[in-house]
C-alpha cells in the first residue's frame, strides 16, 4: 500500500515538474516574441534584408521552444519525467558538436565579411550576430535530429 | 548492444509508457533502448533489469 502511495506521489511530482518545465518553454518564447515586437516597433531605421533574416531565425528559434514546450506537457500528460538521462545526453552531444561545427563557421564567417566593406565595428557586430545565431540554429537542429535517430554510442 | 525489453515488456504486459513511469524515463528512451539506439546508464540498466527480476546480463547484451 506504501509503496503503490509512494509510486502515485512520484508520478504527481513529475507531472507537476513537466508542466513548469512546459510553462517555462512558454514564456521563454512568449518573452523572445514580445522582445521582437518592441524592437520591431521601436526602431528608427527601416527594416532591411538583414533584419528580415534575424526575424525569420527567431522566429523559428520561437516554433522550436514552442514544440519542445509541447513535448514536455505531452509527457506531463503521460505522467512521464520531462528531463531523464537520453535527453541530457542529446543536450551534451548537441552542444559538443555545436561547438566543433561553430569554430569553422566563426572562421568562415570572418573570412566572407573580409570581402565586403564594412566598417571594423559592424563588422564585429554582424560577426557576432551571425555567430550567436548561428550556433543557436546549429544546436536546435542538432537537438532535433537527435532526438529523431538516437544516438549510437558504439559508431560515435 | 542489443536489449530484449521489448520481448520482456510483452512478456509482462508492460507499454512503453508503464516501463517509462516505473523506472522514471521518458517514453522516448524506452524507444531508443529498444531499438538499440542507446546505451543506457548503469542505473538505468539496473531499474529495468529490476522490473523484470532479472540480471542485467539477461536484458542487456553485449555483442
Amino acid at each position: 500500500m506504501l509503496e503503490i502511495y509512494n509510486f502515485m506521489l512520484e508520478i504527481n511530482h513529475l507531472i507537476m515538474k513537466a508542466k513548469y518545465l512546459a510553462i517555462l518553454k512558454f514564456s521563454i518564447a512568449a518573452l523572445i516574441l514580445a522582445s521582437m515586437g518592441f524592437w520591431i516597433y521601436k526602431t528608427s531605421k527601416p527594416l532591411n534584408e538583414f533584419s528580415y533574416s534575424i526575424i525569420a531565425v527567431m522566429l523559428l528559434v520561437v516554433g522550436f521552444v514552442i514544440y519542445f514546450g509541447f513535448q514536455a506537457l505531452k509527457d506531463a500528460k503521460l505522467g512521464l519525467s520531462p528531463v531523464d538521462e537520453f535527453s541530457k545526453r542529446i543536450a551534451e552531444k548537441a552542444a559538443a558538436r555545436t561547438f566543433k561545427i561553430s569554430i569553422f563557421m566563426w572562421l568562415f564567417g570572418l573570412f566572407i565579411l573580409d570581402f565586403f566593406t564594412i566598417d571594423s565595428v559592424n563588422k564585429a557586430k554582424l560577426v557576432i550576430v551571425i555567430g550567436m545565431v548561428g550556433m543557436t540554429l546549429i544546436f536546435l537542429f542538432i537537438r532535433l535530429y537527435l532526438s529523431r535517430v538516437g544516438i549510437d554510442e558504439n559508431k560515435d | 548492444m542489443k536489449t530484449r525489453i521489448k520481448e520482456l515488456r510483452a512478456r509482462d504486459n508492460l507499454t512503453q509508457v508503464n516501463l517509462a513511469q516505473m523506472v522514471g524515463v521518458r517514453r522516448e528512451t524506452i524507444v531508443f533502448l529498444e531499438k538499440g539506439k542507446y546505451n543506457p546508464s548503469l542505473k538505468l540498466a539496473y531499474d529495468i533489469s529490476k522490473i523484470f527480476n532479472l540480471k542485467i546480463e539477461k536484458v542487456f547484451i553485449m555483442e
